[in-house]
């Protein structure tokens, strides 16, 4: 019997041989498991909208489909390399110490900061007391609906304008003329005959200071023809309907802006307020016995 | 079994729709009465070039609000301003490229952004106080980013540096040069900066502010943005704007210089993308005053006489041009149009051109101006039966401080930085803050104030520019048009009754046209100087010529020998910046028939008003400052108003 089948044929070699290769399969095979790297469907999907950086489930799978098999595994290459390269920075710690993923990983938190910070519909009594703190920004100016007959001055005297005005307002009362009917009467004027909601700077940028007025003051009574007053083009015949003086609106009638102004400050309030919690939970440590304070702080000063 | 209760729902149902239908039906039929005012070219902090000239805060919100009439911080000096005038409607418009990336890099530190080696870079130049280096090497890692490999200067290796370190022992370098020729040897540089997915999270931003601000019937914003492409330094520029909301304009990214600078490619994706996402689009070219000779041209990209194809798709997205804003005027020039006395108006003396070595100076050729461009339209038409330069005009500011004003004594400047009086000479390099006067607005004749109708006038070409003040102009072109009509009380109903609108067309005929034309001056503003038609048309070989007529004056004023009206006066006090409406008309009124009517061939006409003389920024600064006035620099001009035109085609 040569050496070789005797050992082949001994039991206590039989027993390290099999505890050999169960040794090989146990040591090779359990990190085997854990280096593992599937390559599925669902990662190769989340792979290409992570690529394209569109996060469309719908298109990613249509782009997957319409793939040739070498396509596909040119994508499954990629992403094992990728995947591979990845998990092995991290198990060696790369991560550690790298101020681009410090300042990521800031950014990420930020973001859900941002979007935890969704503050509730406001109730009616915070919207109220925001609106008191803050009432200059909604202050309406005053405005006026009216319509006016004109007579020009280009070609006559304004005398002789408020002259023919003066007929021109018997006539309309006369006719009982209201302020649909202005249009019919007088020239036309370079602006507008019919001023709706409009207000008294708007006005008065189209009339002079005296005709605005006359507009604004109670000398022109509602829903009745007065005047005639004059502005730098002739003579103006005014038919008030409604005059709103300067005023803050009640809060229905902008509670809609009112709750999206706050809604934005109490996002930016709350975003603040979680990042300063955030910031307490770690207590600061300024060394002063060492290295005097003065030099690091300088900038600050 | 349908219940009672569902059948009732179906009719109610059906009487809705029919009742819907026939209300939109008598709301098309309506003349649009209403003219909005707005600026549709404006950049916020988050264009690359608006940025690095020091507006780092105001954004697409400050813009709207700004643009509404509400307070807001000028984001370089930090006083409150506000608008005279509210604007009726807005679109920010950022430059597609590079959109929000000196932002992201400076103010939001993004780390994708400064990790990049080029990104370092910019900002070490930044914090040396070297602003100006880094936008040079930045904006030329942009304009070159498709340069060709072999023109690529070699990349600096090791050997370089060596001899670099050397030199400087013995004299210092230029290191602008070497930045730049680091910058351009290695165009993985730029692609690092240049991410698709910064721009994402900015072209969001924008339309969530559009969204937000947008209040049909009270104040329009529109979505938009600029594809800049500057091939050889020439600005090709074109703004796009849509009538479509967020919905649709967040399924694209906008089409910007990085992914062509051929505006064909521009026009391809806009057909594209409209038949992808039903988006409806506007392109508006501006700046062709400083295209060096490319902006209307004869020939395609590529170099071909333009054929019916290429005409047609170019006029189906482009159916208006900017004429007048911050950067000058791009109706004509005197060179173009000797005859024309007015010609010689706020015109822009220098090319963006940032290569210190090429030539600075605008070139004045047919295709840097409108006015010629409508002629080589007539000409071209004539030949191939289309006509790519069917153009209507507008005016916008163009501006990079968030804030849209185009008032002379309330000018927030072109850049951040040129907003005050005393950076003004010196505030954007070689280009003096007093070059530029604030300019201009676009006129939208609609029904009503939303997205659809404003878009639906620019593809009309029911709109028109002025160069700031709020000059209200009908202009309608037809038969029959009579002396009575201007006394009418409602003027404009007898316009749409006998003729065609600003921006329309007339048929052949063998009677001339008749044009009625109103002019109102701005309520708040200076009294009118004159009414003029411009008239282009074709002489029997197709060549085709341009002619000024003065229609309509203010004051007693009688053609002298030369045919010329003698000027309207000078009321601006140079020592106190005021005037006086004590010269000129606050309305003109005219129907005006052309007496050198030729029904065989083809013409143009539009309408141009002047404003009396009113004070230039450049003076309101001066006499702030208590200084002399700055030399070469007009103290006074004269604003005013560009129709879109009305064509005739035998």
């Amino acid at each position: 019997m040569s050496p070789a089948r005797k050992i082949l044929k001994d039991p206590l070699a039989h027993f390290f041989a099999i505890g050999a290769v169960l040794f090989l399969v146990v040591s090779l095979a359990k990190p085997a498991q854990e280096e593992q790297i599937i390559v599925d469907r669902e990662a190769l999907l989340s792979f290409i909208q992570y690529r394209s950086k569109a996060f469309q489930p719908q298109a990613a799978a249509a782009i997957l489909d319409k793939m040739s098999a070498d396509e596909r595994q040119r994508l499954a290459d990629n992403y094992i390399r990728e995947e591979a390269l990845y998990r092995e920075a991290q198990s060696l710690g790369l991560a550690e110490g790298d101020y681009v993923i410090r300042q990521r990983m800031i950014e990420k938190l930020e973001f859900i900061t941002d979007a935890v910070a969704a503050p509730s519909a406001p109730t009616d009594q915070a919207i109220a007391a925001f609106y008191e703190q803050n009432k200059q920004t909604y202050y309406q100016e005053p405005g006026a609906t009216f319509a006016h007959v004109f007579v020009k001055a280009e070609n006559i005297s304004p005398v002789a304008a408020m002259g023919r005005a003066q007929q021109l307002l018997e006539k309309l009362r006369a006719d009982n003329a209201r302020f649909k009917d202005a249009t019919r009467y007088g020239d036309r004027f370079l602006f507008h005959t019919n001023y709706v909601e409009r207000t008294y700077d708007y006005i008065e940028g189209h009339f002079d200071e005296e005709a605005t007025k006359a507009i604004f003051s109670d000398r022109s009574p509602l829903s009745s023809w007065s005047g005639p007053v004059l502005s730098e083009y002739g003579a103006h015949l005014i038919y008030v309907t409604s005059r709103s003086p300067g005023r803050f609106p009640p809060i229905d009638e902008i509670k809609t802006i009112l709750t999206e102004d706050m809604t934005r400050a109490a996002r930016r309030a709350q975003t603040d307020e979680l990042t300063d919690a955030i910031v307490a939970k770690y207590a600061p440590l300024i060394e002063t016995t060492r290295a005097p304070l003065s030099q690091t702080t300088k900038l600050n000063q | 079994m349908t219940t009672n209760r569902e059948r009732q729902k179906k009719i109610l149902a059906a009487l809705l729709s029919a009742f819907l239908t026939a209300t939109g039906a008598a709301r098309a039929q309506e003349n649009p009465s209403q003219l909005l005012w707005g600026d549709t070219h404006l950049h916020t902090n988050i264009s690359f070039d608006a940025y690095m000239f020091d507006n780092h805060s105001a954004d697409a919100d400050t813009a709207y609000r700004f643009a509404k009439g509400e307070p807001a911080i000028h984001p370089y000096h930090r006083a409150k301003v506000q608008l005279e005038t509210p604007l009726d409607f807005l679109a920010v418009t950022d430059h597609a490229a590079l959109l929000g990336v000196p932002y992201g890099l400076f103010t939001e530190k993004d780390p994708l952004l400064t990790e990049t080696r080029l990104g370092r870079r910019l900002i070490e130049l930044k914090d040396k106080g070297e602003q100006r280096r880094a936008f040079i090497l930045l904006i030329r890692s942009m304009i070159d980013a498709g340069m060709d490999a072999s023109e690529r200067p070699q990349k600096i290796g090791p050997l370089t540096r060596l001899r670099w370190k050397i030199a400087d022992l013995v004299k210092p370098a230029n290191k602008m040069e070497r930045d730049l020729r680091w910058v351009l040897s290695d165009p993985s540089l730029f692609q690092e900066l240049a991410r698709s997915d910064a721009f994402q999270n900015h072209w969001q931003a924008n339309i969530d502010a559009a969204e937000r601000h947008n209040a049909p019937g009270k104040f329009t914003s529109l979505i938009g943005w600029e594809y800049s492409p500057a091939p050889d330094n020439a600005t090709l520029h074109r703004v796009v704007l849509m009538s479509n909301g967020g919905g649709v304009a967040r399924q694209f990214l906008p089409f910007s210089a990085l992914d062509s600078d051929n505006p064909e490619d521009l026009w391809q994706w806009l057909g594209d993308t409209k038949t992808a996402t039903g988006a409806n689009f506007v392109a508006v070219p501006h700046n062709a005053n400083i295209s060096k000779g490319q902006m209307f041209t004869r020939v395609t990209t590529a170099g071909d006489p333009i054929e019916e194809g290429y005409a047609r798709q170019r006029a189906q997205w482009e159916p208006v041009a900017e004429v007048t804003q911050i950067k000058g005027t791009s109706e004509t020039h005197p060179i173009l149009s000797p005859d024309d006395e007015f010609a010689d108006f706020e015109l822009f003396r220098q090319l963006l051109e940032i290569r210190p070595d090429a030539p600075q100076t605008p070139t004045v050729t047919e295709a840097d101006y409108v006015r010629s461009a409508l002629k080589t339209g007539l000409e071209i038409d004539n030949e191939i039966g289309a006509n790519p330069y069917k153009l209507g005009m507008i005016g916008a500011t163009d501006g990079h401080t968030g804030l849209a004003s185009a008032e002379e004594d309330n000018f927030m400047g072109k850049m951040a930085r040129d907003s005050t009086p005393e950076n003004k000479k010196q505030g954007l390099g070689r280009i003096s803050g007093w070059e530029m006067s604030a300019s201009g607005l676009a006129a939208v004749w609609a029904r009503e104030n939303t997205r659809e109708e404003i878009i639906s006038a620019f593809k009309r070409r029911e709109v028109y520019g002025t160069t700031g003040p709020r000059i209200a102009v009908r202009f309608f072109g037809g038969h029959g048009f009579e002396a009575s009509d201007l006394t009418a009380r409602d003027l404009a109903s007898i316009g749409y009754a006998k003729g065609v609108p600003m921006g329309g067309d007339l048929a052949a005929s063998s009677e001339a046209p008749s044009f009625l034309i109103q002019a109102v001056k701005d309520p708040k503003g200076a009294n009118l100087d004159r009414i003029q038609i411009i008239k282009g048309w074709l002489d029997v070989d197709g060549k085709a010529h341009e002619k000024v007529f003065d229609v309509v004056w203010s004051g007693e004023r009688a053609r002298g020998g030369d045919d010329r009206l003698p000027p309207v006066g000078d009321t601006v006090d140079r020592k106190t910046a005021n005037y006086e409406n004590s010269i000129g008309a606050p309305e003109l009124t005219a129907v005006w028939r052309d007496p050198t009517f030729n029904a065989d061939t083809r013409a143009f006409y539009y309408v141009r008003v002047l404003q009396i003389p009113t004070p230039r920024n450049s003076l309101y600064d001066s006499v702030a400052l208590g200084a002399a006035p700055p030399e070469g620099h007009a103290q006074i001009l004269q604003e005013r108003a560009y129709t879109s035109p009305i064509w005739y085609t035998p």
